[in-house]
């Protein structure tokens, strides 16, 4: 079994080992909070009660009725309920990602293409990033308000942060010995560039790209939770003021299987482009092939005398 | 332009040296070269105090206000600031709410650090533990500590334990991460050196183990830090009986930038500081390194 | 040019630097050398003594304080295409498979596709690694990635190849091998190379000449009149044993 696949099952191990840890606390806890809700739902409160109840924030459409105008309860409405508001939220998401590896990569690139760029904005570059990002959300709010516009350029801003500074650092590590080697076979800087700089850091951009996965993730929760008005962690927000933590606890479930496929996925996509970097297993059970000394490849076998 | 790296093994023959291709030697000699850089840091910290002056200048006041505005709000509310007193808070200024905030990212960093890396340095030895601790770690580690602060509000309430709680839970993650990858980076070669000596288990983990950790585990704490900075804040706004994150919400509430903008810049340098202290901590601790 | 002149002439040139304690350092104190063309230079020294950073004047990746290089009559001013360089480090670029990295400088020049893979796949015929030139230089052992960085430079064709200790890493039998692979390549196609080492024995297999570089100086110059090629048998002659104690002594080590 390569890695890949254990971790995955991992992973499933982990929270099923997890989800009956849950379910035992929630006998063990049988505490209520305020409005009967028990303070530690089991599954089967989540599932019948909680879900269910997340059609309340179905406002009608596609032919099912909207419990505020009198209709049932239902699992549909629970779910298209759910839907469009993960569907909001992800669509802040990819705007914040997009916009922010964008604007980091390019922004990085410049600046490392000079070192004296690169030494005057440093100090402003550690400034920036030692300010805590959730801190800043406030101050985002109010210059641009909390809608999907305002947190795609929140979470563009977090993005932005990361790969920039991860770009910088790809480039000062891409080793000397093959710029000078493009040198010498008289590479013009665009050739230099394309065939040399962007490869060479891609691996490591990679990995800051994969970092950012997880933080636009966590800076929409955080965004959603401090004021927005639509999105999954409005729902968050109206749960806690009736200390619902039924709907908290799956809409907390729905961030993380969110979050954990999108990057897998990515991780699984970008894998391929890198297969050549010597740190990337294969994944199959075997080493990567090393054409032996000693087979076919005679170092003499093509030279005469 | 022209790409300059300085990776690669460095060469024996040219100690420090940066070559460029095309130019000559750098212009630096020793001294001189510190004053450089020194001139660049001082150059570079000016030109963020200049973009911040020349775009407040260009915005209304309801979206920027000048370093020295900001700086003003910072000194006279400092010790005590009435506005606050409003929301709840008491007889406080920013001080006394900043070490709040402060006290609850040293404990919760410190006791959920601590077990962290005792879990993580173990575990990168025991595979048993490993087993368990692995998918464990790799399901918290994403997203789920920002959906558990308002969890923990719903449960614990509005009281310092709230937030410490969630602090430590991501400090306890994110240093069994660093911790173990640190154990691994541990050349084995030591390890059996020490064997040959005859070293037994414990000797071992006090002689090699745990100094050789350190320089990577102390690098973890200092990223762990950086965001629960940000941990902290945020959960003081979802909630809290004081900290900074309150007087944020508060002068968010208020639309007061100035305010806003002072609680900001007291955050950040006192986020820039501690980190300072444990990279200080490090040459310490570690000069080896 | 014409024939008799040196294909490449150093001249007076001086290189010093400045330690990180900020003691300065000379690399290089005033060194002159011709060489003609079809030469193979051997550049023998101990570590720190100047060799390499010899080596890196010639190849334009550092300039002198003073003096000059020409190649050809014209003043090296930087990195070129006349002055092909295998280096110390493994430069085979690992995001390229085998071919491509051979034909890089070749396409770097706007040779088109179908020749610059002609060019490649028959210099890696000539080292040996048609094979393998589908293959990632990952997958490869540090031999064969020596063996791909000498076809790549080959495949350029300049006129001049410098080399940086470039079989330092490799095993004994390896290096060896290696080592036979370019003085054939060398003796096909009638270069001059200019190769650095610390290791005198490779010296005294592949050179015609060696240059023993020592605390920044040339400490002693000589031509190897041993046969080529060159075999263990016709080094251990009285003349070359003798040669190769007058290096010893030179670098110190008698």
């Amino acid at each position: 079994m390569n890695s890949g696949m254990s971790r995955l099952l991992g992973a499933l191990m982990g929270l099923l080992v997890l989800g009956l840890a849950w379910e035992l606390l929630s006998h063990v806890v049988t505490a209520k909070g305020s409005y009967d809700e028990p303070l530690v739902p089991g599954w089967g409160y989540l599932f019948g009660n909680s879900l269910l109840r997340m059609s309340d924030y179905w406002g009608g459409g596609f032919g099912v009725l909207a419990p505020s105008e009198g209709g049932p309860r239902t699992y549909a409405a629970a779910l298209l309920a759910l839907g469009e508001a993960s569907l909001i939220s992800f669509e802040r998401v990819a705007g914040g990602m997009v916009f922010g590896v964008l604007g980091g990569i390019g922004l990085g690139l410049l600046v490392a293409s000079s070192d004296a760029a690169r030494r005057l904005i440093a100090p402003t570059v550690h400034i920036v990033r030692m300010t805590p990002f959730l801190a800043m959300i406030p101050l985002f709010n109010l210059w641009f308000g909390a809608s999907t516009f305002g947190i795609i350029l929140f979470v563009a801003y977090g993005v932005a942060v990361i790969m920039f500074i991860g770009t910088i650092n790809a480039v000062r590590n891409v080793p000397k010995v093959y710029l000078d080697r493009a040198a010498t076979v008289g590479a013009s800087r665009a050739r230099v560039f394309r065939h040399v700089i962007l490869p060479a850091i891609f691996p490591e951009i990679r990995a800051s790209f994969l970092l950012s996965f997880g933080l636009s993730w966590s800076l929409v929760v955080a965004g959603e939770l401090l004021g927005a008005q639509s999105g999954l962690g409005v729902i968050v927000t109206y749960a806690l003021q009736f200390a619902y933590t039924g709907r908290v606890m799956i809409v907390a479930f729905l961030f993380i299987i969110y979050a954990g496929l999108s990057f897998a996925l990515f991780e699984a996509v970008s894998r391929k482009i890198i297969e050549w970097h010597p740190q990337v297993e294969k994944n199959t059970a075997a080493a990567p092939v090393r054409w032996r000394p000693g087979s076919d490849i005679s170092p003499t076998s093509e030279i005469t005398r | 332009m022209t790409f300059r790296s300085t990776g690669g093994p460095p060469d024996p023959e040219l100690p420090r040296f940066r070559m460029r291709a095309g130019n000559g030697p750098p212009k630096g000699l020793g001294m001189q070269q510190k004053l450089v850089d020194a001139l660049y840091t001082v150059a570079g910290i000016a030109l963020f105090f200049a973009v911040w002056w020349i775009a407040a200048s260009q915005l209304p006041r309801s979206r920027l206000v000048t370093p020295l505005e900001a700086g003003r709000d910072l000194w006279t509310n400092f010790f005590y600031s009435p506005r606050l007193g409003v929301f709840g808070l008491g007889k406080v200024g920013y001080g006394s709410l900043l070490l709040y905030t402060l006290s609850n990212v040293f404990i919760g960093l410190v006791t959920g650090g601590a077990i962290g890396i005792l879990i993580g340095i173990a575990s990168a030895r025991l595979k048993l533990l490993r087993i368990f601790v692995d998918p464990v770690v790799l399901v918290l580690g994403t997203v789920p500590i920002l959906v558990a602060a308002p969890l923990f509000l719903l449960w614990f309430g509005v009281v310092p334990f709230t937030q410490v709680l969630l602090v430590a839970l991501y400090s306890a993650v994110m240093m069994v991460l660093f911790s173990q990858r640190a154990a691994q980076n541990v050349n084995p070669v030591y390890e059996r050196w020490a064997m040959t000596f005859g070293a037994g288990t414990g000797a071992r983990m006090r002689h090699i183990l745990i100094p050789g950790t350190v320089p990577e585990i102390i690098g973890g704490l200092r990223i762990t830090l950086a965001s629960a900075w940000g941990l902290e804040v945020f959960a003081e706004i979802l909630g809290a009986p004081s900290g900074i994150g309150q007087a944020i919400k508060a002068l968010t509430n208020l639309s007061n930038v100035p305010g806003l903008l002072a609680c900001v810049v007291i955050v950040a340098v006192t986020a820039i500081v501690t980190d300072i202290l444990l990279v200080v901590l490090m040459r310490r601790v570690a000069i080896w390194a | 040019m014409n024939p008799g002149e040196p294909i490449l002439s150093v001249r007076d040139i001086r290189v010093g630097f400045v330690r990180a304690d900020g003691t300065p350092v000379l690399a290089l104190d005033g060194v002159s050398l011709d060489v003609s063309s079809g030469e193979f230079v051997c550049i023998l020294g101990r570590s720190g003594h100047g060799k390499t950073t010899l080596l890196n004047v010639v190849a334009g990746l550092l300039n002198a304080q003073r003096g000059e290089v020409r190649v050809m009559h014209l003043p090296v001013t930087g990195p070129g295409t006349d002055r092909g360089v295998i280096f110390q480090q493994d430069a085979v670029f690992p995001w390229m498979r085998v071919l491509d990295n051979v034909a890089f400088g070749l396409r770097v020049r706007n040779v088109s596709r179908q020749e610059r893979l002609r060019i490649a796949r028959e210099h890696l015929t000539l080292v040996g690694l048609l094979p393998v030139a589908r293959a990632w230089p990952r997958e490869l052992s540090g031999g064969m990635r020596a063996r791909v960085a000498i076809a790549a430079v080959f495949a350029n064709n300049p006129p001049i190849l410098l080399a940086d200790e470039p079989f330092g890493a490799l095993d004994y039998v390896t290096r060896r091998q290696v080592q036979a692979v370019l003085r054939d390549l060398w003796r096909r196609t009638g270069k001059t190379v200019l190769f650095v080492t610390h290791d005198v024995d490779e010296a005294m297999m592949l050179g015609t000449r060696v240059i023993v570089v020592s605390n920044g100086r040339i400490a002693e110059d000589r031509a190897i009149e041993l046969p080529m090629p060159r075999s263990d048998d016709d080094v251990a002659t009285p003349a070359g044993l003798a040669l190769k104690h007058l290096l010893l002594h030179h670098m110190g080590l008698e």
